[in-house]
């Protein structure tokens, strides 16, 4: 296939990215060298500056009450609010008690009860937590935060994805996001515990080169091992 | 760079605390703080309305509060936010179609858009390529400003904004396609019309 001819199809497709400033310095090179010699695509690019001209300078910020944060913060109070009476109501009708009238006869009986319930709850954390502080020492803590980062550098790709025990193994619903040098990054909230993952870059699966350990996923290649250990709040 | 994506990650923490902690009102304030204006600028370019569009910016932001725990990371929060933001808009332009509707029955209305007709031809002879792209995008169906207005000024890409609207990428793709050539056409109206003369 003539080369001339598929880069400029390419080219074109790249123009809104080039003035968006988040090509690769590679692409970026391309479409310069493409540029020098191309009216076409020239008379292209100054139409996508205009365009973006046209679309930022007609979008004024537009004014907003000085207080509609007071507002809403406002609302959400009160939603906290029906929401906890909605939960005790619920509550009680769980317990064979209906209708507002009731409540007011069964607190004192409902103190007591949820009292118990809250000293049984109390002794058991108790007991769970030293459990889990004498365990802590012996766990190796590759992250403490919930909030993991993955990254993988591949400055060719076009499309990488996460996939991994945590979501399931799915292609493609984790997709990874493209930053300067190459480098896919994705962040993922994560319960604490131990989670297999890997990357796929353009259809192929890769093990994580950084993965703190790795195992074999019985297909032939390793699995990037990630332990999330609990956050301490 | 490294400062957008610090924002993301900030902006990940506060959803999640939120999720954790619905009574604490600083985190909210603080992630309410960082969308007030983007979210202003789409409502309002949907609505044309302030009061309709602050309504909106709060709705949005009561669901993102509500709905925190559901936030999974998987996409950027500012894409989470404007899927929101856009369910809202639909909702909006869905009550006031069958207000208008309601409205049309009872009473005919009059029509009042013939009278500044010639004002604007006026006006076309002088204006700049801007402007006079600005007029052309202001007719377009929404679904092309919106993908316009998301790529070119809040900054999405064609994925981000796919999961937003709910449609594939392709879809997008095509819906941009769509209004860069009517644009363009434009354009080169005004580009060249110089040239030709």
């Amino acid at each position: 296939m003539n080369r001339e001819k598929l880069d400029h199809q390419g080219i074109i497709e790249l123009l809104s990215l080039y003035i968006k400033g988040t090509l690769t310095e590679q692409e970026h090179e391309r479409v310069e060298a493409h540029l020098a010699g191309c009216e076409a695509c020239r008379n292209e690019l100054e139409f996508l500056q205009d365009l973006q001209a046209a679309v930022t300078t007609m979008t004024e910020i537009p004014t907003v009450s000085p207080n509609l944060l007071e507002r809403t913060a406002d609302r959400i109070r009160e939603r906290n609010r029906v929401v906890q009476e909605k939960f005790w109501k619920r509550w009680l009708a769980s317990l064979g008690v209906d209708g507002d009238t009731v409540v007011v006869r069964l607190r004192v009986r409902t103190a007591i009860a949820i009292a118990g319930i809250a000293l049984v709850f109390f002794g058991l954390g108790l007991f769970l937590g030293q459990q889990l502080l004498s365990d802590r020492s012996v766990e190796d803590q590759v992250a403490t935060s919930k909030e993991i980062l993955f990254a993988y550098h591949t400055p060719q790709a076009e499309a990488v994805y996460l996939v991994g025990s945590f979501n399931g193994w799915q292609v493609e619903v984790t997709p990874m996001e493209r930053g300067r040098e190459g480098i896919w990054t994705v962040t993922v909230a994560l319960e604490p515990g131990r989670y297999e993952y890997m990357f796929i870059v353009d259809g192929e699966w890769v093990t994580d080169p950084n993965a703190p350990r790795t195992a074999d996923s019985g297909f032939g290649v390793k699995n990037g091992i990630i332990n999330v250990a609990g956050s301490e709040m | 760079m490294e400062g957008g994506e610090m924002a993301f990650d900030r902006e990940s923490k506060l959803i999640h605390e939120i999720a954790n902690n619905k009574s604490d009102q600083d985190i909210f304030k603080e992630l309410y703080q960082l969308y007030e204006s983007r979210l202003a600028v789409f409502f309002n370019n949907r609505t044309k309305k302030q009061e309709a569009s602050e309504d909106l910016i709060q709705e949005t932001m009561i669901i993102v509060w509500e709905k925190a725990h559901r936030f999974n990371g998987r996409s950027k929060p500012s894409t989470w936010i404007f899927g929101i933001a856009y369910r809202k808009s639909l909702e909006w332009y869905r009550k006031q179609e069958r207000e208008r509707r309601l409205n049309h029955k009872l009473t005919r209305t009059s029509k009042s858009k013939d009278k500044d007709k010639d004002g604007v031809e006026q006006k076309l002879i002088q204006e700049g390529i801007q402007e006079a792209i600005q007029r052309a995008l202001a007719q377009l169906p929404d679904k092309y400003q919106l993908v316009v207005e998301l790529f070119f000024y809040h900054d999405f890409s064609y994925r981000e904004i796919a999961h937003i609207v709910g449609y594939s990428e392709r879809t997008v793709k095509q819906w941009m396609h769509d209004a860069k050539e009517i644009l363009r056409e434009k354009w080169f109206e005004m580009r060249f019309r110089g040239d030709r003369e």
